[in-house]
């Protein structure tokens, strides 16, 4: 199927590196004319790098693109466009204040004498848009007074109005229903039909089997594979994905006994976006939060570590009824959080690596407000030795270490305030192999210290292989408590779904 | 190919970021050395430095500002408030010298704590908030005045703008010399000033390690004014009189000075001393442009372009990634 | 590496100006004469005027003479910026239109002392010219005409009603100088004057001489030390509809309205005005510094000339065409 003459686009030797680390690793790859063609693999492993390239939002390090014959070194996002390739991200680009017709035809308007805008031409040809897709929208809408399939439905349209060949969706179910993925699916295959190619990033394993003809599986940066579909299974794909067997890299959990009283303790803690949340956490535990994005797990640390407001709710430290935190009295009673989005929350990436990991020391390693150079510096030594942080020189910035290093000096930063409660949210996204394995051994540590930790992931093998409990979280309720040791990923993903467990 | 572009650009950009300023600033000096005969003299460089000192003083706190994130635009209005100010309660009430300073630079800080307040709190543009403190410092140092210049300053007063340490090193040049080792030391050895990078840089990082941005950014607004209300009473002293009608042009100096000096209009980046000598460009530009009697339009004209310059340099890496 | 390049710079500085020293400010036989003239704002008009009669003095000079302008932009302390720089240029004479005389006192006195000939607006000790409105001469001037018209047609005794701008001492000066006018032509006991009224605004002016008019009808003579009032009074005298045959009213400044007025052959009898065009006195001030640059014979106090403006000579007045009057002797000097 995939010789060389049918297909719409060669892709050879792709490579792009940010900084120290290497997004996508020489990837070879082609796509047929017509295929719909899934791309599986973990959070970081390279999928939307590929795709953003080929969508020409970012500029490849080496190798080429070849479209249709014609071969670039890189592409901006006009030159894609103008050779026919479209992609949908998941967060649309649409205007919120505008009709959806007048979004459609953003940037290239039917006008009358070349001036006044034809706005019936604009929505007549947009309805005629919707009927190819064989769906009925009101294209007179405002985007923000529709739903998000609505939004996904005016984004294929505008990629149809501009004669895509190639239409890249990353992950475009994720926020649908069942009934809506139905329907997006029944637009795909027409889609199909009319000759175009679907590239299709996806974590869903039943709809990559339902819908495509080639899967492509990633790790690490690289093109694992690439298989006709009735080829492989959901199991080899994702031992494929994962690259190893589960579990395997995790530490040996019961090694230490957890403390008899909880430490921190949450009672009917209810926010803007949690409701009535209780629970107890012990030292020498980790504890687990999961549940889908958005389902409320990072709201309910924030909340606890004074970053969010409480509407109502107690929280008790040490068995002793506490205030409502601020950050600054979280901190002063030895609470810390490591947030999920580090470039934006965790790391200074202008700041010397010295004055990230010196930030919580300030007034420690200061006197009559003055730094002590000597001091500071001691302190900083003593982390980059403990935590293996690979870097040039302390005064350089932050931005020029990798992903993982730069992780790893936000943990410095809060290991440095000696914590007893640490928070732990996604603390391995977008980090290497090596760096997790590391943050595990650490987290374990802490652990048989006698602290209490809790970890929030995505990762299911992660959040199963290192908690000890784990507490599943949907739309902002808590739904239940599964033990790590015997939980499986089914029954996490099933309270996860809003589902109650059968047994 | 391409991967050559980038490093000369690269390699450019950190010349540029290193030696930069030193760089313009040696450009400047020997063109305009060939240019005039009488330039290059000690003389005309005491003069020159005395004529930055006021900028370079509201270029300090200028520059912790910027690195907050922020911007000051009212050290104009601050400059003749503080003169008119200063003077007054000096002439009127006949205080005290030092307690005239005293006075004037605490109305420096509340002016400016109500800068940070209306960004920090009330979440107005510190381009708007601090363009509208603009105004009514300039309608205050009118209405203190009746738009006629306060006379009856004592000696003393004026020696500090006009007088000389050994005869020759001029007062205000001595004050701002002194003011950036207060201002190198807040920045770079200060826990205030590590704080301040800080929330400049990232501000939801320093919030979520416990820094309260708010008090920060009211602080450095405080600060910024303070510096202001410095150069206000300074100028003073140099004009001998309060001058409600001074300043117009100065906020736009102050920050061609920082930015010149490599700190970052998008907060978080730069460094103090190298604002010492963007000041000194503004200053020997302006000198060496009535040396060679070019029109003063040119000038205004010349000086908006250094600015856009000046702050396409300091953005080239963001520049460069697009 | 920074360090060292700074360092660099710093020593080659120090080097140069070692050997260039102090700048100097003496003329030298044979080199161009530099003069560096601060207005207060190029934003109005007269000031553009001041230096177009620069550049037409500069011409004149055929390249012996620069002159370099800078804007005061209305703030003292660029003034006081624009004459550091005059001196440290090495600058022969300076010219300054000062915006507040207390800002720019020390330094005028430095460049005195370098031995830069300072010409200034207003009034100042210890300057080389100085540039002074006379404003009791303005007023004399008026009082003189007056009197004259008081002898011919009142038989030398006259009631006078006046105005004055009594917060504004220049004001004052041209109050005394009509008064002082008047008597050197009249007896003083024949003659009365009424308690001044103190404005400058047309209207207030108005109001203020219909109630003259009312309260003391033997009023024939109405003087004001500015225009601007004396056009009120005039509207007032016209409105009460009296036989204005032998009534006499006069002001100061030569305003248009007052120009108009006086050439319709109406009440308003005279104004007192610049004698030169602004561009005239321009040319006229820095050719006199000039003169003092070169050691040559000048008017250290460069009075504006003003001249009576009456119907006999207004046409004249009015098709006034700029003229510059160049010195012989710099003439010769140069052998232009």
């Amino acid at each position: 199927m995939s010789t060389a003459a049918s297909n719409v686009l060669e892709v050879k030797g792709l490579t792009k590196r940010f900084g120290g680390t290497t997004a996508l690793d020489h990837a070879d790859w082609s796509l047929a004319k017509g295929e719909i063609h899934a791309i599986a693999g973990e959070n970081g492993a390279g999928k939307s790098t590929l795709c953003k390239m080929l969508a020409g939002a970012i500029v490849p390090s080496e190798g080429s693109i070849t479209i249709d014959g014609k071969t670039f070194s890189k592409l901006n996002p006009a030159e894609a466009k103008r050779n026919g390739i479209v992609m949908i991200y998941q967060e649309f680009n649409l205007v919120p204040e505008l009709p959806i017709y007048e979004n459609i035809f953003l940037g290239k308007e039917i006008t009358k004498f070349g001036v006044n805008v034809d706005k019936a031409a604009m929505i007549k040809k947009s309805d005629e848009l919707f009927h190819q897709m064989g769906v009925k929208v009101d294209s007179r809408k405002i985007i923000a007074d529709i739903s998000v399939a609505y939004c996904q439905l005016v984004e294929i349209a505008k990629a149809l109005m501009e004669n895509a060949k190639i239409l890249i969706m990353d992950e475009p179910t994720a926020p649908l229903t069942n009934q809506e993925v139905g329907i997006l699916f029944e637009i795909i295959g027409r889609l199909k039909e009319r000759g175009i190619t679907i590239v299709y990033i996806s974590h869903r394993m039943e709809e990559i089997f339902e819908l495509s003809d080639r899967v492509t599986i990633m790790r690490d940066g690289k093109i694992i594979t690439t298989r006709e579909i009735g080829d492989i299974d959901q199991k080899e794909i994702i031992s494929l994905m994962v690259g190893h067997e589960l579990g395997m890299d995790f530490p040996v959990r019961g090694k230490t006994e957890r403390s008899a009283e909880p430490v921190l303790s949450v009672r009917n803690l209810t926010t803007d976006k949690i409701r009535d949340i209780s629970f107890d956490l012990y030292g020498g535990e980790i504890l687990g939060l999961a549940g889908l994005v958005g389902a409320g797990r990072t709201e309910i640390v924030r909340a606890i570590f004074g970053a969010d407001k409480i509407k109502s709710g107690e929280i008790y430290l040490r068995g002793k009824k506490t205030d409502k935190l601020s950050i600054h009295k979280a901190i002063s009673k030895k609470i810390g959080l490591i947030p999920e989005d580090r470039k934006r929350q965790g790391v200074h990436l202008e700041l010397p690596i010295l004055h990230n990991m010196t930030l919580l020391q300030l007034d420690r390693i200061s006197r009559l407000m003055t730094i002590n150079p000597k001091k500071e510096r001691a302190g900083a030594d003593e982390f980059v030795k403990k935590l293996r942080i690979k870097m040039g020189k302390l005064s350089d910035n932050a931005s020029s270490l990798s992903g993982g290093n730069q992780q790893k000096i936000v943990l410095a930063k809060w290991l440095a305030n000696e914590p007893d409660i640490l928070f732990f949210d996604e603390p391995t996204r977008g980090i290497d192999v090596g760096a997790k394995a590391e943050i595990y051994e650490l987290m374990d540590e802490l652990r048989s210290q006698g602290k209490a930790v809790i970890m929030i992931s995505s990762e299911m093998p992660e959040v199963l292989g290192m908690c000890d409990r784990i507490l599943v979280l949907y739309e902002g309720n808590m739904m239940g408590e599964v033990i790590g040791e015997t939980a499986t990923q089914d029954d996490v993903m099933t309270l996860a779904s809003g589902l109650k467990l059968e047994k | 190919m391409t991967a050559n572009k980038t490093s000369f650009k690269k390699s450019f950009l950190q010349f540029y970021k290193k030696y930069g300023v030193v760089f313009i600033l040696a450009i400047e000096i020997i063109f305009f050395s060939f240019a005039h005969k009488n330039f290059l003299s000690l003389n005309n460089f005491l003069s020159v430095g005395r004529q930055i000192s006021f900028i370079g003083i509201a270029a300090i706190g200028m520059t912790m500002v910027l690195i907050i994130g922020g911007i000051d635009i009212s050290v104009g209005s601050m400059l003749a408030f503080a003169g008119v100010f200063s003077t007054k309660i000096l002439v009127d009430f006949g205080l005290p010298l030092w307690l005239s300073i005293l006075i004037t630079l605490i109305m420096g800080a509340f002016f400016g704590a109500i800068n940070g307040f209306s960004c920090a709190i009330l979440h107005i543009p510190a381009l708007i908030s601090t363009l509208a403190m603009q105004t009514i410092l300039k309608g205050i140092a009118f209405l203190l005045t009746n738009a006629l210049p306060v006379k009856g300053m004592t000696k003393e007063f004026k020696y500090l703008g006009q007088g000389y340490l050994f005869g020759f090193f001029p007062i205000p040049l001595l004050v701002m010399l002194i003011m950036f080792v207060l201002g190198t030391w807040i920045l770079n050895r200060t826990t205030f000033g590590r704080r301040l990078y800080a929330v400049g840089g990232n501000s939801e990082a320093a919030r979520l390690s416990g820094i309260n941005t708010k008090v920060m950014t009211i602080l450095t607004y405080a600060i910024c004014g303070t510096f202001a209300a410095l150069s206000g009473v300074l100028m003073a002293g140099r004009l001998g009189s309060g001058q409600p009608s001074i300043g117009a042009d100065h906020p736009m100096d102050v920050l061609t000075a920082a930015v010149l000096g490599g700190i970052s209009v998008n907060g978080g980046k730069g460094n103090i001393v190298n604002v010492l000598f963007g000041a000194f460009i503004m200053g020997i530009l302006s000198n060496g442009m009535v040396m060679l009697g070019i029109n003063e339009y040119w000038q205004w004209v010349l000086k908006g372009i250094v600015l856009l310059l000046a702050v396409t340099l300091s953005n080239l890496d963001v520049i460069t990634e697009d | 590496m920074k360090k060292y390049l700074l360092l660099l710079v710093v020593v080659v500085m120090v080097a140069v100006m070692a050997i260039n020293g102090a700048a100097f400010a003496d003329h030298k036989e044979g080199e161009k004469i530099v003069i560096g003239h601060c207005v207060m704002d190029m934003a109005n008009e007269i000031f553009v005027q001041y230096t177009n009669g620069d550049k037409e003095f500069e011409k004149d000079m055929q390249g012996n003479v620069e002159v370099v302008i800078v804007d005061g932009a209305s703030e003292p302390s660029k003034q006081t910026e624009a004459l550091e720089n005059f001196i440290t240029m090495g600058v022969d004479a300076i010219m300054l239109n000062a915006l507040d005389l207390s800002a720019v006192e020390d330094v005028v006195h430095r460049a005195e002392e370098a031995g830069i000939k300072v010409g200034i607006y207003p009034e100042m000790e210890g300057v080389s010219v100085k540039f002074v409105f006379d404003e009791y001469n303005w007023g004399y001037d008026l009082g003189v005409d007056a009197g004259k018209w008081i002898n011919e047609k009142l038989g030398g005794k006259a009631t006078i009603a006046c105005f004055n701008q009594a917060e504004l001492e220049s004001a004052l000066g041209r109050y005394n100088g009509y008064k002082d006018g008047v008597l050197s032509q009249c007896d003083a006991e024949n003659i009365i004057f009424l308690e001044p009224v103190s404005t400058v605004e047309p209207v207030r002016a108005m109001e203020a001489m219909e109630n003259i008019l009312q309260a003391h009808p033997e009023v024939k003579v109405v003087l004001a030390s500015a225009d601007a009032a004396a056009v009120g009074a005039y509207q007032a005298i016209i409105g009460a509809g009296i036989d204005t045959s032998d009534m006499y009213l006069g002001g100061l400044d030569g305003i248009t309205d007052a120009l108009d007025a006086i050439e319709e052959g109406s009440v308003f009898r005279c104004t007192v005005g610049n004698a030169k065009h602004t561009e005239e006195m321009g040319y006229d001030l820095i050719q006199e510094l000039t003169k003092a640059v070169l050691g040559m014979d000048y008017d250290e106090i460069y009075f504006a000339p003003t001249i009576a403006i009456t119907q006999e000579n207004i046409a004249e007045y009015r098709n006034h065409e700029l003229t510059y009057e160049l010195d012989p002797e710099l003439k010769e000097y140069f052998g232009l």
